[in-house]
């Protein structure tokens, strides 16, 4: 009976540390031995015996390794590459180190993500993400690049796509039929002849993988609370629950032995504020969700503050967030509602709240919304120009000052008489707005600005205070997650992360 | 490099898609396409008999010369009457997710029995115009819907040069993608292999943007939701250029009057599309995005090969 190889419920099944500091983007080999992962933008294979890395390739520039997947003989591996022209080919090495080549360079295939191997090793089972904001499900030719396009999704991309020891079947996910929130697991043939939703109707279900043998699917997922890891019967359909999972295991594959190897990426992130006027230590500066908090942003009277939260379960890259808005005075909490994907940094001016972000299409930009009602609309998109939604100001007269590149940083001061600007060697420049005129305040770059009673700029983990004095002033640790001074300069709201990247594994089969 | 992809279904059969498009298409559950049914819509398709006075078939408005439409600015059914709304191309409809211009059928098979009962096109009961052929509403119903299935537009410039055929768009129409993707926005809509989000959007353009308010109602009168009032599903891209006249009422002549009406942001109404806003395209820019709406006429096949 396959069922009765399943590890069930309750078993001594518990998750066993494989190694810290690694990053979930790679696979692991059938027997367990080592599993690929990416080291200072390098491809490479990390021994689990010996915690050893063996890295395969050598990047110069701006280049790095990104995902990379095992044929199943563990010979070769198939990676994505960001090139030195700025965009993503497909890549493939021996585990050896030896043959490397490029498999796939094409411009205008966008983001590429090798997910399995075909069966016999032949092709590479591909996401692509064009830069129309649709993903594409695609065979790789080993031998001659060439592919061919299976299925055509919406913008919000499979988590995970697997390939059946047999070859004949392909399990992705994909959003549910009808929604733009739920997702579900779907099975599609190799041949593209065949393909059907695999998951149940009811709930949100996500990275599926093959069972060792082919006769299961195990997937993430459940309905509202239950959320956990599922094992599905090929056969019958019969669905097993096999473990709770906390939404932040990312599968890298299941090795011979039965074992599922799981990374966990988590962005503890949490937001704290100080007394600048009468001094003292830092306190948290949120209810609820610790450590998914960041980006503060005070009101402009002081009396509020927004910052993100996280919601939602893991994925490879952006995280779920939703605006929190605190009355200050009583502590009470609101969520909005705004109609965005993602958000990464709120800023709050008189027309609203500016939100860096994406929108329900994938679309990049920058957003206005408003804190009572969180209706939303985009005020401009990063696509088009070389405006890359790092940055932005807004005036009282409604423009936008946006940092394009080699800007990162734009603020305005209070008045909106001046501009703040900063970037990759500009060091601070200020302008008067009226008459033009520059001047260069400080020579040291910074990520971001903010002006309130005072010039403050943040890199890294510290903040510091750049004006009045026009000199260097306070230097505060721990800007890592945004930063916000109350416009009266008495209270300072900032966000401290701390990255947690881990792989694990677990007996699911015997 | 060019190439076709012969798609292997069940039964040891072939269907011919055409570069750019999905290798796997989509069938309803259970019913994989069938030469026999799909020879037999194909057929079907082109037989007058299925209008009440047997001068219409399917082919009489969708014609395979035009790219699968007519070129009228509204269909012509029987008696000459005349409906409200432009014939659409139904090339890679295997891929909707809705059907007709207010998305009122959820499948092709619903879709397909549509204009044989409508008054205005062939005006006769579906179950009446089987029987003319010896069939069962069902078999009518899944023969065309198979046909219509197999109707593929594809391998166009703009395929070529995704695929990597770097010169198979010339200088404007590389040009044009820029715009099309970049400050004209047109990708917030119209993308991926089918150059359609297949959803509705409230654009102003009725009576080629002249109108104050929209007549027909459109997705509105199957939603029955206000916000919907004048909403028309996005029609793919290909072939738009070989297809005039245009938009949901056939009310703008020319490619240069669609491209201008968008660059002024559409026509005012409550409850217009988000994604309407003025564009600031110079007259180069619209001539750009139309040699690159060029690009997408594809090479168009349909039936068994």
């Amino acid at each position: 009976m396959l069922a009765a190889a399943v590890v069930a419920t309750g078993e001594s099944a518990e998750p066993r540390l494989v190694g810290d500091g690694l990053p979930s983007l790679g696979s692991v080999r059938g027997d367990g031995a080592w599993l690929t992962h990416v080291v200072d933008g390098n491809l490479a294979i990390r021994y689990l015996a010996t915690g050893r890395d063996r890295v395969l390739t050598q990047r110069t520039g701006g280049e790095f390794a990104y995902f990379s997947t095992l044929s199943r003989d563990g010979q070769w591996v198939a990676y994505a590459w960001f090139n030195a022209e700025g965009f993503y080919e497909l890549r493939l090495v021996g585990s050896d180190g030896r043959g490397a080549r490029t498999l796939y360079r094409n411009p205008e295939a966008g983001f590429v993500q090798p997910c399995a191997f075909s069966a016999d090793g032949a092709q590479v089972l591909t996401l692509f993400f064009r830069k129309d904001n649709s993903s594409q499900i695609a065979w790789v030719e080993r031998a001659t690049g060439r592919v061919t396009v299976l299925r055509s999704l919406e913008w919000v991309y499979p988590k995970k796509m697997d390939v059946s020891p047999d070859g004949k079947w392909i399990v992705y996910d994909s959003f549910a039929p009808g929604s733009k929130t739920q997702r579900a697991v779907y099975q599609l043939a190799a041949d593209g002849s065949a393909g059907k939703r695999l998951s149940p109707e009811a709930g949100s279900y996500q990275f599926p993988l093959w069972s060792k043998t082919g006769a299961a699917i195990y997937y993430w997922g459940g309905e509202g609370e239950q959320y956990g890891l599922w094992r599905h019967e090929w056969a019958s359909g019969q669905r097993t629950w096999v473990r709770a999972g906390t939404g932040l295991e990312l599968p890298l594959g299941i090795s011979e032995a039965g074992e599922l190897f799981f990374g966990v990426q988590e962005n503890w992130a949490e937001v704290y504020w100080l007394d600048l006027e009468n001094g003292g230590t830092a306190k948290r500066a949120t209810g609820r969700f610790e450590g998914g908090n960041r980006s503060p942003a005070w009101s402009p009277d002081g009396k509020k503050l927004a910052y993100l939260s996280r919601r939602g379960e893991a994925n490879y890259g952006q995280q779920a967030r939703v605006i929190v808005v605190r009355d200050w005075a009583s502590g009470e909490e609101r969520e909005l509602e705004a109609k965005l994907a993602h958000l990464e940094r709120v800023q709050w001016t008189e027309a609203g709240l500016l939100v860096q972000g994406s929108d329900g299409k994938g679309r990049g930009g920058v957003f206005l919304v408003d804190a009572q009602s969180g209706a939303t609309r985009m005020l401009a998109a990063s696509h088009e120009t070389s405006f890359r939604g790092l940055g932005a100001a807004l005036g009282k007269d409604g423009k936008l000052w946006k940092a394009e590149a080699p800007v990162v940083a734009v603020a305005l001061d209070p008045e909106g008489q001046r501009i703040a600007r900063s970037g990759a060697g500009l060091g601070v420049v200020v302008e008067e707005i009226a008459s033009g005129k520059q001047e260069r305040i400080c020579e040291e770059d910074f990520a971001e600005l903010e002006w309130g009673a005072a010039l403050w700029g943040g890199k890294g983990n510290v903040m510091r205070q750049l004006t009045p004095t026009l000199q260097r002033g306070k230097e505060i640790a721990g800007r890592a997650a945004g930063f916000s001074v109350s416009r009266d300069g008495k209270r300072l709201a900032f966000g401290m992360e701390k990255r947690v990247q881990q792989v694990w594994r677990v007996q699911v089969e015997r | 490099m060019r190439w076709m992809c012969l798609v292997a279904i069940p039964l040891a059969m072939a269907i011919e898609v055409p570069l750019g498009l999905d290798r796997h298409v989509p069938t309803p559950e259970g019913k994989p396409l069938r030469r026999e049914q799909v020879e037999l819509g194909r057929r079907l398709f082109a037989d007058a008999r299925l209008s009440r006075d047997g001068t219409i078939s399917c082919a009489s408005c969708h014609e395979a010369a035009r790219a699968f439409s007519d070129g009228k600015a509204v269909a012509e059914g029987v008696a000459g009457r005349q409906g409200l709304r432009r014939t659409p191309r139904i090339s890679n409809r295997a891929w909707g997710k809705s059907f007709f211009w207010d998305g009122r059928a959820r499948s092709l098979e619903e879709q397909v029995l549509g204009p044989i009962g409508n008054p205005k096109e062939m005006d006769l009961e579906p179950g009446e115009a089987a029987r003319r052929v010896g069939l069962r509403r069902e078999e009518l119903q899944d023969a065309l819907a198979s046909y219509v299935r197999t109707i593929f537009s594809g391998d166009s410039a703009y395929d070529r040069y995704l695929a990597g055929e770097t010169e198979a768009m010339n200088a404007a129409q590389k040009r044009g993608l820029q715009l099309f993707r970049g400050k004209a926005g047109c990708t917030s809509c119209h993308m991926g292999p089918l150059l359609s989000d297949e959803e509705f959007h409230v654009t102003g353009a009725s009576g080629g943007g002249r109108a104050l308010v929209d007549s027909d109602a459109g997705r509105g009168a199957v939603s029955q939701r206000e916000e919907e009032r004048g909403a028309f599903k996005t029609p793919s891209l290909r072939d738009v250029a070989r297809t005039p006249p245009y938009m949901h009422d056939g009310s703008f002549a020319t490619l240069r009057d669609v491209l201008r009406f968008y660059n002024e942001g559409g026509r005012a109404r409550a409850n217009l599309d988000v994604e309407m806003r003025r564009l600031d395209l110079s007259e180069k820019e619209l001539e750009d995005l139309e040699a690159f709406l060029g690009a997408l006429n594809g090479r168009i096949v349909d039936g068994w090969r």
